[in-house]
């Protein structure tokens, strides 16, 4: 990497963003990790407590380790799964088809309906043990019913299959990246008579990599930090099954009213979303291409 | 080839038109294939949607034990009934104040943060990665424990119960988000163009300007949307920083008539506010469409 | 053209942005040095005092007032504070009112951030969290004349006092009780239970069709455990003071109550339940509109969601009798108030906020506007003026019977959210097979003993 000149330009550029910063961001920041010393039951002043929060997330609570499993279980099985998903319909979205403004709409509207009064409803209807849609699907294919609320394992699933039907952000990302493709890249691969597939590899997805990796890197922070699908539709059960780290640290922080424990909870999460988000930045040197830098931007 | 030139005109002819015909047909086909996915998975898609509009005309027992879309009956009651609301206001008012709180928002938002992105894709200055580090971090915590300190913050701020106080901030790019998935962008551009420009005598304002934010129409465009959707579902940030009914967004109106610890309520009339208040959301999705299409069409890219 | 104007529109944006950017910098500069110090921040307040008490002069009271509560609540509330601002035209109310979800939240922050208004409508158990020495609300003893205390019992009042001081008035007693869909009792020609065995026979006859005399939660489930444990041995699960009274031999003997229920049929399986669901209350399950699940154990104040749907598949709710042991040593039934009113602890007008209460609770026209979106009155006055037009209906018989019944009483730490949720996860664990009674029982006893010495040593 040839190093440039600094250009304090840049500086001046980022200056909304280091005084919203230090502003707004800062203060709650310091605030909650101060706090995750502390006892702290929100109404009272917070009583320094040292490190005693800390060794008690990894001495003594069950609650923390079965949270922490859940989630990882909860990423693993959500991210991939839905980057997948999200990059297909755009793909087959791209298309200038006639009326694809309208299917567009249509494949967005789950991402709309997010958090909708009724979704918890609706999720019930798919997945109840009796005569639930989704029951009904797999019964044509010969599976017997499962329960998915009744069960550990299929209840976490239930949520990943919410998160997946409400791919849209992720999609517009891709869609908005697929669009950004100079056309002369596809018209000049054309004339070199390559075919789509060599297309596709050698021109559209490493363009997309800098999305890709975006998209990659938001998911994960969003899997690890997800709350409502949980909250609203399986109260973190049955047996604690979905009982993700954020729902738990809400119930810590607002419920229990141990806030300094839930900052301390929040802090160890932070850690961990922190250690992933590092390790796929630095993955991204080989993987991701940016037009930027120009040729060999590997 | 021979062959051919041994053939009659009338016989050339009519094979090629045949070939077209083949060929058309497989398009055709092809197309037909194409729709017929598409149309399966919009069902999918959009069967809640279409559910939740049955379910605004159904009776409380029916929503919950029907899963088909058919209402009974239609009558719009639940609309006026909801529209009009329990509390001293109407929809209507709390339409005007989820707007006053989006349009600043959103405009805030597309400034402050390309041009933040812009400084750090482009620009070469000390403690860069550091800055984008904290950046990154300022995404990683979870909302619920900064809670009461940003409270305490917008206390200090005297901006408690105004809509300011949902607004201001996103003119200083605090929202990570965006940040980073604009600098992804601006990094899918080509340096070349910004080099080329400033042969052509262009300073750095005028490039990212008129040279790169046209080109980064779509992602601009989708920066406004999800800001749009997602400040219009924002729910404990409003409850928490307004106290005064009247500045109610609709987001809060929604879930007034729900009491979880005792008393009932038609669902229907949630619902069909629920659906009033997706509109907006669909229908600016909808004619955004055109800018998805146009980011590269209109602007091509011109050294 | 039309360049040059754009370019220069948004530069001056983007100035602009930098300039109140700066001075917002400068704000939290002079914030952050304060923040260490908090004798200013008590200046500050104090010049707040000064500023509010000039306002008083002017004999102009703004009162904020904050509920939560449905349509119905919120449509009485605020035509009893239009009738107040009419009757004392120097008082104006500021109604600040939402729906449940996020109102402890808000309420939270509020009382953190010394921002909460002047009157409040609270939770039972908000108590042992916002003012676990009695010092969080007003001591509203001080004000007893404003507010009418002779309207409300000693007995009634105690469940608002937290060490001496009475933090709140009980607005209405709500009590668990069970009731069951008489349709469905009527279509198999059975009684609904009387006893605690009658469970048992009528189980028998509904599992055939796959119906189930009635439904109960994971909570709901231990509530009915302590009051039949309460029965048998008179204890007190927690005391008012936060004590844990049951041995693990007690706490073993209501789980056992659940397994029972749960193996004969007398109650959906856990597994079953969750599956029809997840989260889902029961009054929105298809099991209980359609009369499968053919009773419920809920809080009086509660009722109407589960007779709402019902009456529109033209099926009926009634009240059932609360079964008693033959040699009961306690009713053991429980009962607590379904919510108070308290009042700021910092407000600049205490006796205008009682003044209002006392008009809302005790004055004739103040509760008849108020009617029972609240639960039915306790207070004296304001129930005998509701009682004149007449009362009816299952939450108000409920209520009626279960303090016929009243025991011991569960204690103000009984709704603990933590608590709760280690009622709940024992009650998961048992029902799912994942612990025996015996495991669970130990669990629960362990796990409640820890955090109610946490929860007390705050």
């Amino acid at each position: 990497m040839n190093k440039r000149r600094f250009d304090y330009m840049g500086l001046l550029y980022i200056t909304p963003w280091i005084i919203g910063f230090l502003v707004f961001t800062l203060y709650p920041f310091v605030a909650s990790f101060i706090l995750s010393f502390t006892k702290y039951d929100i109404l009272s002043p917070p009583k320094f407590i040292g490190f005693r929060n800390y060794i008690k997330m990894f001495t003594k609570d069950k609650n923390f380790a079965n949270s922490l499993m859940v989630t990882f279980k909860y990423v693993v099985m959500t991210v991939p799964l839905k980057l997948i998903f999200a990059l297909l319909i755009a793909f087959v979205l791209n298309f200038n088809l006639r009326g694809i403004n309208f299917f567009r709409t249509a494949y967005y509207i789950p991402s709309i309906l997010g958090g909708n009064v009724a979704v918890a409803v609706l999720w019930r209807f798919l997945f109840s043990a009796s005569g639930g849609l989704v029951n009904q699907v797999i019964g044509l294919f010969g599976i017997d019913p499962v329960n998915w609320f009744g069960t550990p394992g299929p209840a976490l699933f239930s949520l990943t299959l919410l998160r997946i039907w409400q791919f849209g952000s992720a999609m517009v990302i891709f869609l908005a990246a697929l669009q950004d493709i100079p056309q002369d890249l596809y018209d000049a691969a054309a004339v070199d008579g390559a075919n789509k597939f060599t297309v596709f590899r050698k021109i559209t997805i490493p363009l997309l990599t800098p999305v890709i990796f975006f998209n990659f890197i938001m998911q994960l922070i969003q899997a690890f930090q997800e709350f409502n699908a949980p909250y609203l539709i399986t109260g973190g059960g049955p047996l604690k099954a979905t009982y993700l780290l954020p729902v738990y640290i809400y119930d810590q922080s607002f419920q229990y009213y141990n806030m300094g424990y839930g900052s301390a909870l929040s802090w160890v999460l932070f850690v961990i979303i922190m250690i992933f988000t590092l390790l796929v930045f630095k993955s991204s040197d080989y993987w991701v291409f940016y037009s930027d830098v120009g040729e060999g931007g590997k | 080839m021979a062959e051919t030139m041994n053939m009659e005109p009338a016989l050339i002819e009519s094979r090629a038109r045949e070939q077209h015909k083949k060929l058309r047909r497989k398009h055709r086909i092809n197309a037909g294939i194409r729709y017929f996915i598409l149309i399966l998975g919009a069902i999918v898609m959009l069967y809640p949607m279409l559910w939740l509009i049955g379910a605004s005309f159904k009776t409380n027992s029916e929503i919950f034990t029907s899963i088909g879309i058919i209402p009974k009956r239609i009558d719009f009651t639940p609309y006026v009934k909801g529209w009009r609301t329990g509390t001293e206001y109407s929809f209507g008012t709390y339409f005007k104040n989820s707007f006053k709180i989006l349009i600043p928002k959103v405009i805030f938002t597309l400034i402050s943060c390309s041009l933040t992105a812009y400084g750090f894709a482009r620009f070469n200055f000390p403690f860069k990665k550091q800055f984008f580090a904290l950046l990154i971090s300022t995404l990683l915590l979870p909302q619920v424990v900064l809670r009461i300190p940003t409270y305490l913050l917008w206390k200090r701020f005297k901006l408690l119960d105004t809509h300011a106080s949902l607004f201001i901030s996103s003119a200083f790019a605090v929202d990570g988000f965006f940040v980073f998935m604009l600098i992804q962008f601006f990094r899918g551009i080509p340096r070349e163009l910004d080099e080329s420009a400033i042969v052509d005598g262009c300073n750095s304002f005028e490039i990212f300007l008129w040279i790169l934010l046209p080109l980064m129409k779509p992602a601009l465009v989708s920066v406004a949307l999800f800001q749009f959707m997602w400040t219009m579902n924002d729910f404990m940030g409003p409850l928490i920083y307004i106290s005064s009914v009247e500045k109610y967004p609709v987001s809060i109106a929604l879930k007034m008539s729900i009491d979880a610890t005792s008393g009932t309520f038609e669902w229907n009339q949630v619902i069909a506010m629920s659906i009033i208040a997706l509109l907006p959301s669909i229908i600016l999705f909808f004619s955004a469409q055109k800018y998805f299409i146009e980011g590269i069409a209109t602007t091509g890219i011109k050294g | 053209m039309k360049r040059r104007i754009s370019l220069l529109l948004v530069f001056v944006l983007v100035i602009s942005a930098f300039l109140t950017a700066c001075r917002g910098s400068e704000e939290t500069a002079d914030k952050t040095e304060d923040t260490n110090d908090k004798e200013e921040e008590i200046k500050e307040e104090e010049k707040e005092e000064e500023e509010k008490e000039e306002e008083e002069e002017k004999e102009e009271i703004t009162l904020r007032f904050s509920w939560w509560g449905g349509d119905a609540r919120h449509e009485a509330t605020l035509a009893a504070i239009e009738r107040y601002e009419e009757l004392n035209d120097n008082i104006s109310i500021k109604a600040e009112y939402s729906g449940w979800d996020g109102h402890q939240e808000k309420i939270t922050t509020q009382l953190s951030g010394g921002t909460a208004p002047d009157i409040m409508q609270i939770n039972w158990n908000w108590l042992t969290i916002f003012s676990k020495d009695g010092e969080g609300f007003y001591d509203l003893n001080n004000l007893s004349s404003e507010l009418g205390l002779d309207n409300f019992s000693d007995e009634i009042l105690n469940f608002g006092t937290v060490n001496g001081k009475l933090n709140g008035i009980p607005i209405s007693l709500t009590g668990r009780c069970l009731y069951y869909n008489k349709t469905t009792y009527d279509k198999f020609g059975v009684e609904p239970p009387k006893t605690w065995d009658d469970f048992y026979t009528v189980a028998e006859k509904f599992n055939e069709e796959g119906y189930y005399p009635f439904d109960l939660d994971s909570y709901s489930a231990w509530i009915l455990a302590i009051v039949y444990m309460e029965q048998q041995t008179g204890k007190q699960f927690i005391d008012d003071e936060g004590n844990l009274v049951f041995t693990e031999e007690d706490i073993k003997g209501g789980l056992q109550l659940y397994k029972d229920f749960m193996d004969n049929g007398v109650i959906p399986g856990a597994k079953e339940r969750a599956g029809e669901g997840g989260d889902i209350p029961l009054h929105e399950l298809p099991n209980w509109i359609e009369g499968k699940y053919a009773g419920v154990f809920e809080w009086t104040s509660s009722v109407g969601k589960y007779a709402q749907p019902l009456e529109e598949k033209d099926q009926e709710l009634i009240l059932g009798e609360l079964p008693m042991l033959p040699d009961a040593k306690s009713k053991g039934w429980v009962v607590k108030p379904s919510m108070l009113f308290a009042i700021n602890k910092d407000t600049e007008h205490p006796e205008a906020a009682a003044d209002v209460l006392n008009f809302l609770l005790n004055d004739p026209e103040g509760a008849k506007l108020l009617g029972t979106t609240r639960g039915v009155p306790i207070s004296k006055s304001g129930l005998k003026a509701l009682e004149e037009e007449g009362l009816e209906g299952l939450e108000y018989e409920g209520t009626k019977l279960v303090l016929d019944n009243m025991g011991l009483g569960f204690g103000p730490y009984f709704e603990h959210t933590r608590l709760k949720d280690i009622y709940q996860e024992t009650i998961d664990k048992l029902g799912f097979g994942e612990l025996d009674v015996d495991a669970a029982a130990k669990f629960m006893y362990e796990s409640v003993a820890e955090a109610l010495e946490e929860i007390l040593e705050e």
